[in-house]
């Protein structure tokens, strides 16, 4: 069933609707500034056609990815770390017999995998 | 029974094993419709959790790795545990670009590296020179993977020949047959096999008096006597350069070779991808105790089968395993070959099909022609290495695997850069990459091979470039493929503004910037529910917000014909 309630949506009164714009144009304070001078038709000008947009090529978009985080400069220390041998190239202390250049190197695995993580849940 | 036999009855089982299930993978989550590239050489994108995490630890960890090192550490000790390092810190530069690069790709359907390089520069030539390369890189590494097979056929007893070709001709059946999903299905095997290499290598060591205290003392010991300069259980203070060089080349190379971005392609969404980064360096774990063998069998006082250095690892696990634990691990070494060459053909044939064949023979090539080009190449890749290993010399494959490595670097700006930038000019790409490839091959040329004391061979002997070969008073040495590509990086740099400046024409960019950061849910990402369920997703309109960023997928160039309205 149509609602007819609210009529059929042809407005039936007599007065000509005025939008807000005009109602209000009618009574303008008395210390409003005189209205501004018409200003002369511009001349007519023909639209060109668009020039496709230039690709703008800069180095900046680097830094202003959508995705990208101060928390992510986290991700350098399992990279930097595992790079320096001068911090592990050593045999004490041992651990269960593996010189600590091995089990040292084994271990920033689990650190990568810590620090990846803790990255990618902060992330989501 | 014989040692030999219980290994040869088990590795043949696990190996008919792997054979089924490589034919039945092709039935596992069946599509609709196999014949295309998506499905066949990227297992539907749909990869979950698990699947991706054998897939990508099937793929980088390759049997040639887990040969071919413990040997090195055999060799010469501390130098050649620099797989470690690179396997660790690989991850954390994966983590940053992988996404970006999986998103890109699935907005536009892309397959290979070179179809993003072309639509990101615009560039239809270094598109091919990307793909090029990376077949040129690959195809190598296929060959390695037969020699992992070899040392373990060597051990076992059996002849060179007929072997390998049957285990061949298995893996390119399988792989013509089910695509990526074979890999991917056979890889759980070979990860349950590998766990059990190292658990055994664990429970060895941990029963021989003392643990791996006296294993690493006699190491030491043995290390103080040889007469070689470069080996020991610590680096020395002129190696350490090259030890740093080579882990940071070798996790920048690995990610631009083009099987591994074929594995990070086929997972489902960002978040599975990233999931896996994380848990991967944990995999390190398992290849790190396969290199401590090598110390194990300096105290077991094992030595190479028949002049081969390759069989140290399989034949200390003859020695000291039982023999039913042996044949798994021969097993695994088997299999794991099987993966990472069937994962590296396919990526090689996608390469060839999306980029030359389509490019130049083919435009209008439909999807099953695609395919059924595509695994043919397949074919063709793995015979041509059978071919190399039988009929050359291994150590050909070995050279030109170690020219493959700086080879692939010299990717890295158009590939990896440009997931973040498009300031580059496509010329001075082409130059950069030119450069890097001039210099690091001369580099290598320039290599003699050392036995540790006298030279062996002239040229091309090895990654490591001694400084001193042009003057610097040094003893220290540097992996080629970074020199190589801080040459092509500085090349990149310094001829774009020249480029710019002369008014070269420049390509056209066509992807946008919101299609690095794409995710499944995404509505440019129509694809996945495509492929997933079999139906049309609704069109982009009824997401009016992010219908202006609609990109369509396929065919970017514009077509003839008035352009729809948006």
């Amino acid at each position: 069933m149509v609602d007819r309630r609210y009529g059929s949506g042809s407005p039936d009164w007599h007065h000509a609707v005025q939008s807000p714009s005009q109602a209000y144009a009618a009574v303008q304070p008395r210390h409003a500034a005189p209205p501004r001078p018409v200003a002369p038709p511009r001349p007519v000008v023909m639209p060109r056609p668009a020039a496709p947009p230039r690709q703008f090529r800069t180095l900046r978009g680097f830094f202003r990815r959508p995705d990208a985080h101060r928390r992510n400069w986290l991700l350098l220390i399992p990279i930097v770390v595992p790079l320096t041998p001068f911090l592990y190239n050593r045999v004490e202390p041992t651990f269960i017999g593996l010189p600590f250049f091995y089990w040292s190197q084994l271990g920033f695995a689990f650190l990568a995998s810590i620090v990846i993580a803790f990255v990618h849940t902060r992330s989501r | 029974m014989g040692d030999q036999k219980v290994q040869l009855i088990v590795f043949t089982l696990i190996f008919g094993v792997v054979a089924i299930m490589g034919f039945a993978a092709s039935r596992w989550r069946r599509p609709n419709d196999i014949h295309s590239l998506e499905e066949w050489g990227l297992g539907g994108r749909a990869f979950g959790n698990w699947v991706t995490f054998f897939l990508l630890s099937g793929d980088v960890y390759t049997a040639y790795t887990f040969v071919a090192v413990p040997t090195l550490v055999f060799g010469v000790g501390a130098a050649g545990f620099f797989p470690v390092p690179f396997l660790v810190i690989v991850y954390p530069m994966l983590f940053v670009v992988l996404a970006r690069f999986w998103s890109v790709c699935h907005v536009h359907g892309f397959v290979t590296p070179a179809e993003f390089v072309r639509a990101r520069f615009g560039s239809k030539g270094l598109g091919t020179g990307i793909a090029v390369l990376g077949i040129v890189a690959t195809m190598p590494y296929i060959a390695l993977q037969l020699i992992g097979i070899e040392a373990v056929f060597e051990v076992m007893g059996l002849p060179k020949g007929w072997p390998l070709t049957i285990a061949f001709l298995v893996l390119a059946l399988y792989t013509f047959n089910s695509g990526l999903r074979g890999p991917a299905l056979v890889s759980i095997v070979k990860d349950t096999l590998v766990l059990w290499s190292v658990l055994s290598v664990i429970m060895i060591v941990s029963m021989m008096p003392g643990g791996w205290d006296p294993v690493f003392r006699l190491a030491e010991a043995k290390y103080a006597t040889s007469p070689r300069l470069d080996d020991g259980l610590l680096l020395a203070p002129e190696s350490q350069l090259n030890y740093v060089t080579l882990a940071l080349g070798s996790a920048l190379a690995l990610f631009l070779y083009p099987h591994t971005l074929t594995g990070v392609l086929a997972s489902r969404n960002r978040g599975t991808l990233r999931r896996n980064l994380a848990v991967l360096p944990l995999y390190t774990l398992t290849l790190g105790v396969l290199m401590l063998v090598g110390f194990a069998a300096i105290y077991s006082g094992t030595e190479a089968v028949g002049g081969n250095a390759n069989t140290v690892v399989p034949q200390w696990f003859n020695e000291n395993a039982p023999a039913w634990t042996a044949g798994m691990v021969f097993a695994a070494i088997g299999v794991g070959a099987m993966v990472p060459a069937a994962i590296m053909s396919i990526a090689a044939a996608n390469l060839f099909t999306r980029d030359i064949y389509r490019v130049y023979i083919r435009p209008d090539a439909s999807a099953k022609e695609e395919t059924y080009v595509s695994k043919t190449v397949s074919l063709t890749v793995k015979f041509g290495a059978l071919l190399v290993i039988l009929l050359l010399n291994t150590q050909f494959a070995i050279d030109l695997q170690l020219i493959g490595g700086v080879v692939i670097m010299q990717t890295l700006p158009a590939v990896a850069l440009g997931l973040y930038t498009n300031w580059f000019h496509r010329t001075a790409l082409a130059c950069g990459i030119g450069s890097g490839l001039l210099v690091g091959i001369v580099m290598l040329y320039q290599i003699p091979k050392t036995n540790g004391t006298t030279v062996v061979r002239e040229h091309f002997g090895g990654s490591a470039w001694p400084l001193d070969t042009i003057g610097i008073d040094s003893d220290a040495s540097i992996y080629v493929g970074v020199v190589a590509l801080a040459v092509n990086l500085i090349v990149t740099f310094a001829l774009t503004p020249v480029f710019r400046g002369a008014r070269v024409p420049e390509g056209r960019d066509e992807t946008r910037d919101h299609d690095y950061v794409a995710d499944e849910g995404d509505p440019t990402i129509r694809r996945m529910t495509e492929i997933i369920d079999g139906e049309k997703a609704p069109e982009a309109v009824a997401v009016p917000s992010l219908g202006a960023r609609f990109t369509p997928l396929g065919q970017r160039r514009p077509t003839a014909g008035p352009r729809p309205r948006a």
